[in-house]
Parts: structure tokens; sequence; C-alpha cells
């Protein structure tokens, strides 16, 4: 040890010291400077308010997710209880062994449809807004302005006023009349409880807040620096190469943003899956349709002998709601998993650090 | 030029190709990145959106399960103004709505970013929870806070939070009253409000971080203080990232408006929905009319404001 006992940070201030001047210590009085005092105690002031925020909103926000889980795990008998306020005393597994069974959720084959589908959509609603705002932001043409007005008039315009339209037109699908010339009938073919017609609206950059991604994107590119493209064009990559090797990289950041926000919107989607692709095996879906009527699948299930019907009155009210409570769980649940592993992946874009003169 | 141009391409396109010069290039490349954006555009927006706006100038009849409209003009427009009791009543109700609203969304997104975006423990753990109010605002979760319990959960954020005699206080001082209860409002909504700005946190947070590290690092060799590091690296890196949250706020608060109808309060959106099927055929075009009313209010709200706050967006190129 060295001598009169220095803290750790006064003997690393010490190792920094260069030529007998510190800014860390004050080498006189042989103690920490005063402005490093002050700087630790404004560090602490400022993480001091930071997490009392950052608590405070949390908590907010995790509290309606925390007595979804405590009405899923509480035990039948405890249900209705006031006195519970966060704990439940008896905790059990049959709400969410009740709502993974068949006649409820199907929980694991709905997962196995859902997942898939959500990935594809995602997948093709980042790739055609990425493309569209890479366009919009540089590859400018001739009324690439006005077309970008059409952009703000997709997130703008309620999808209700096209509903019907939209729904005429997958109802009969068909492109200037090449599809009703192939097979010959003349008109369309009928795509609606087909996910394929999800996966055109996504395609096309027309999915569910598609013109929210595009915008987002195109900004994230503008606030590129067009230097970088620049010097890739000069050394003779063309425009894909340029988009794919260099843009896409550099704006990983607002690509996963979109990606995370897209996977998001599209798993608990219940708008377009309703209009287009009503399937039961669609979680959100199947969870919007159960929170409504859940008498009815009670009924169901009464006809398929469920085992856990015998253990537990159904018809009570207070039940019931657990039942909806653990469905909705385990809904969330996968998407919470996902963006507890995707988060870290948020990391300070590097894009701009080579450039000195930008 | 890329490396499959010139394998597929024969000799003669490929010249003609090279010929061009770049900015025709640049022009015919951005016509090809937007071509499936532009079908989609075509098929699934314009034309239905066409649809619409037909319907809106027909009188609308149902004749053997068939739609059919004949052309009356402007009188479904002067329906709705004139003679539709709630619609005039309603439509500005969203607007104070939103203008009420929207900025202190962006405002309180904008802050949690900036405090979820630093170097500190527990990071991942507070990120991964900002994501819930996106989830729960989707309406996933929503029916399990059953009414009963949604009143527990106001009274006992009215027994923490009586701010009546802060507001008093506040009142008392000299400060406005309209915006002392603007701002008691949202303390009280205060799980409303952060639902609401899920979106523009996770975009602010990505906005956040596409700053460059080392405009901070010159800014602290140079001695800004933190308020000026504020004002002049990370308001004009996230300018861009802020108009994006201002047209998407304002599209939302117009979306999801909770307008006064008799004793309760309804969606707008519901409303134009439950005027356009509310069985009578002609109520249809009545509907497209309001819709269309609707959407040309919201442009024109997100004209004004985002024109005037893009003046101070800045960009790299």
């Amino acid at each position: 040890m060295t001598k009169k006992g220095m803290t750790r940070q006064e003997r690393r201030a010490k190792a920094e010291t260069t030529a007998g001047i510190s800014f860390w210590v004050d080498l006189k009085k042989g103690r920490l400077s005063k402005y490093y005092i002050q700087k630790i105690i404004r560090n602490f002031i400022m993480s001091l308010f930071r997490y009392v925020i950052l608590i405070c909103l949390g908590f907010i926000v995790i509290k309606p997710l925390w007595s979804l889980l405590k009405s899923a795990i509480t035990a039948p008998a405890m249900l209705g209880d006031k006195s519970v306020m966060w704990i439940p005393q008896h905790i059990s597994r049959i709400f969410i062994d009740m709502s993974m069974s068949q006649s409820l959720m199907n929980y694991w084959k709905s997962l196995a449809y859902t997942l898939p589908v959500t990935v594809a959509l995602t997948a093709l609603q980042v790739i055609s807004a990425g493309l569209a705002a890479y366009a919009f932001a540089r590859l400018k043409f001739k009324g690439s302005g006005i077309l970008f007005f059409f952009v703000i008039l997709t997130i703008v315009v309620p999808s209700d006023a096209i509903m019907l339209a939209q729904y005429a037109a997958f109802r009969n699908f068909d492109i200037f009349g090449i599809i009703g010339l192939i097979n010959g009938t003349g008109s369309g073919i009928n795509l609606i409880g087909k996910p394929v017609s999800l996966y055109i609206l996504a395609g096309t950059g027309m999915g569910l807040k598609s013109g929210l991604y595009i915008y987002f994107l195109r900004q994230a590119v503008r606030g590129l620096p067009i230097s970088v493209e620049e010097a890739a064009f000069v050394d003779g990559a063309g425009f894909l190469r340029t988009f794919f090797t260099i843009v896409i990289p550099s704006m990983s950041g607002s690509i996963l943003t979109v990606s995370v926000l897209s996977f998001l919107w599209n798993y608990t989607d219940t708008y377009y899956t309703s209009l287009l692709n009503p399937n039961t095996s669609h979680l959100a879906y199947n969870l919007s349709s159960l929170s409504g009527n859940i008498r009815w699948y009670i009924t169901t299930a009464a006809q398929t002998n469920e085992t856990w019907l015998t253990t537990i009155d159904a018809t009570n009210p207070f039940v019931q709601q657990a039942m909806i409570s653990a469905c909705s769980l385990l809904t969330v649940l996968p998407l919470l998993i996902m963006y507890a592993f995707v988060q870290k992946r948020f990391v300070q874009g590097a894009a701009r650090s080579g450039l000195g003169g930008d | 030029m890329s490396k499959e141009k010139k394998k597929s391409g024969n000799a003669s396109a490929l010249s003609w190709y090279k010929k061009m010069d770049f900015s025709k290039k640049t022009a015919m490349w951005g016509v090809i990145f937007l071509l499936p954006w532009l079908f989609g555009l075509i098929f699934f927006f314009l034309r239905p959106m066409v649809n619409t706006l037909w319907y809106s100038l027909c009188s609308m009849q149902l004749t053997n399960g068939k739609f059919s409209g004949s052309f009356i003009g402007a009188e479904n427009y002067k329906w709705v103004l004139g003679v539709d009791t709630n619609f005039n009543r309603m439509f500005v109700e969203a607007f104070t709505n939103m203008v009420k609203e929207v900025p202190f969304q962006i405002f309180l997104g904008l802050f949690i970013a900036i405090l979820l975006n630093g170097e500190y423990k527990g990071r991942g753990f507070f990120r991964a929870i900002f994501v819930i109010p996106i989830i729960l605002a989707t309406g996933v979760a929503s029916p399990t806070l059953s009414s009963a319990e949604a009143q527990f959960t106001t009274e006992t954020a009215e027994a923490v939070m009586n701010m009546e005699w802060l507001e008093q206080l506040v009142i008392n001082s000299g400060i406005p009253q309209q915006l002392t209860t603007l701002l008691v409002g949202y303390v009280e909504n205060i799980f409303d409000v952060v639902t609401k700005c899920g979106v523009q946190v996770l975009l602010f947070l990505a906005g956040l971080q596409a700053i460059s590290p080392s405009l901070y690092e010159v800014a602290k060799m140079e001695g800004c203080t933190q308020f000026e590091t504020f004002c002049k690296i990370t308001l004009p890196m996230v300018s861009p990232t802020i108009l994006v949250c201002l047209v998407y706020s304002i599209a939302e608060s117009f979306a999801n408006a909770q307008v006064a109808y008799g004793d309760s309060t309804i969606a707008f959106s519901s409303y134009i929905r439950s005027i356009t099927f509310n069985g009578n055929a002609a109520y249809y075009g009545y509907g497209a009319a309001m819709s269309f009313i609707y959407f040309a209010g919201t442009l024109a709200a997100i004209g004004i404001i985002c024109g005037i706050v893009s003046k101070g967006v800045f960009y790299y190129d």
C-alpha cells in the first residue's frame, strides 16, 4: 500500500498527474482538488435525478403489467380479494395452463403461426420503407417532392376511410386485369383470409404505419453525411451497392428501431388481421375476440371436455377476468422477451466518427 | 455501376446506361427504389381514396346489394357542416385536444429519451421497460384493466398527488389559471400521457444515438456547459426526429381523439364510423364527406405546424 492511505481515486488521479500538475488532486494539500469534488457532487445529483424520475415513470409504466400478472397467477379461491394489493398469497398456474389449452388460445400452435407471419411482415415492411426512404432522401427526381406528400397522406388518412375499398381490392385481386386474363375468368383472385394479402400490403409500403417508417428512415438518411456516399460513387460503387454496404450499416440504429416498432405493431395488430386475414391462430386477433365473448369460448371448452373446467367455476366473472388476463399476459410476453434481447443492440452510431470536416 | 448489370445486360444496353449522366442515373434509380411503394400507393391507397372522394360527392343508394351513386356536388359536405349537430363541435374539440397534447408529448418524449440515453447502471432494464407503453397503447392488455381497477387507480393517484393546495398556490402566485389547470391535468393523467409518448421515446432514442460522440467530445474540450451542449448539439441533431414525431403525434392525436358525445365520450373516428355504417345507404356519403373533412383538417394542422418547425431543422445535405 502507498503512503497516507490514499483512496483508489486519489491514487488513480496521482497516476494521471503529468509534470506535477493535476486536475484531480490538490498536490499541495494532499487531498482531492476542489474541481474534482465539484464534479463528483454534480454527477451524483445528476444520477440521483435520473434515477428518481426513471423509477417513478417506470413504476407507472410497469403497474398495469404487474396487475395483469397478479390476476393471472392468483389462485382461483383468492380472486376478488380486495386486501391483495401487489403479491397474491396463493399462487397457482391454473389460469396460465387454461389459456394455453386448445379451446382458449392453443398457445404454442398459435405462436408458431404468429411469429413467422410477423417476422415476414416486419422484413417486408422494413425493406420497402428503407428503399422508399433512401429514394426520397437522396435519389431525387422531378416530382419526388410531390410523391413525398403522399407519404404524409398515408400517415394522416385514417384507415377507416379506405377500409371498404381496400377490402374490395383484395376480395377481387387483380393488376390491370392481367390475373383475370391468365386464369380465364376475367375476374381476379380472392386473397381474403390468406396472409398473402398482408404480405402484399407490407411489401408495397402500405402496411400498418408504413408511412411513419418511411418518413423516419428518410430523416435518418438525411442525417447521414452525404460525403461518404459521394466517396463511394467516386470509387465506382453503384447505387445498389452504396445503399446496401454504406447507407444501411450507417443507419442500423434507426432500422433497428423501425424493425422493433414494426414487429410490435404487426404482432398486436387486430385491424388488418380482422379485415384481410381473420385467422384464429393469430394471437392478438384471437385475444381480441376472446376478451369480447369469453362465454362462448367456455362453452366450446365444455364441449371438448377440457379438464380445467372441473377444477374451477367458469361462470364466476372474476374467474373469467383472470382467464382473459392470463391470455393477455401470454400474448404480451414474447414481445417483452424479444425486446429485452434487442435493446442491447441499440448502441451509439459510429457513422460520423471518421469524418473530421463535417 | 453494379456487378449484376455488367453480367446480365448486353453490350448495347450497358453503353446506353454508361452514357447517361449522373443526375439522370440518380433519377432512374430513384424511381426503381420507389417502384414497390408506388405500386402500393396506386392500388391500395390512391384508388380507395379516389373512391371515397367520389362517394363523398355522391348521393348513395343501395340497390340489389350494390352501392351506386349519383353525383350531387357538395351536398354531403353541406349536410355534415350544416345539418349534423355534432360534427363541428367534435372537430373543434379534437383540434383543441391536439394543440394541448402534442407539445407536451414531444417534450416528454425527448426528456425521457435523454434520460434513458446516457451511461448508467440498469440502462438495459429501463430501456426495456419503456417499450411497455407502446404495447399497452395497442390495446392488447387494456381489457384487463377492468373499470373497477381503473377507478381504484385513479383514486390512489388522487390520494397520493392531492394537488389542490399546490394548484391554488400556483394560481395565487399569478400564473395564468388555464396553464395551471392544463399542467395539473397532465399530472393527474400521467399514465395516459406516458402511454401516449412511448413511440416518441423510441424514435428520439434512435435519433439521439445517431449523434456522433465526437461532437460532444469537442463541446467538452471547448468548455461548453451542459445547457449549451444541449442547445447547440442535441437539439439540432434530433430536430429531424422532432419533425417526424410531430407528424406522428398530430395524426395519432386526431385518430384517437376522445370527444364529448351526450353524457359520455366517444372516439371521434368511431363517431364517423357510426355515421358511415348506420344502415341507411345515404349516410355512406355523409361518412365519406366527414372522413375527408377530418383528414383535410389533420393535414392542414400538420402543414402549418411542420411548416414552421421545419425552418429550424438541421440536415447534413
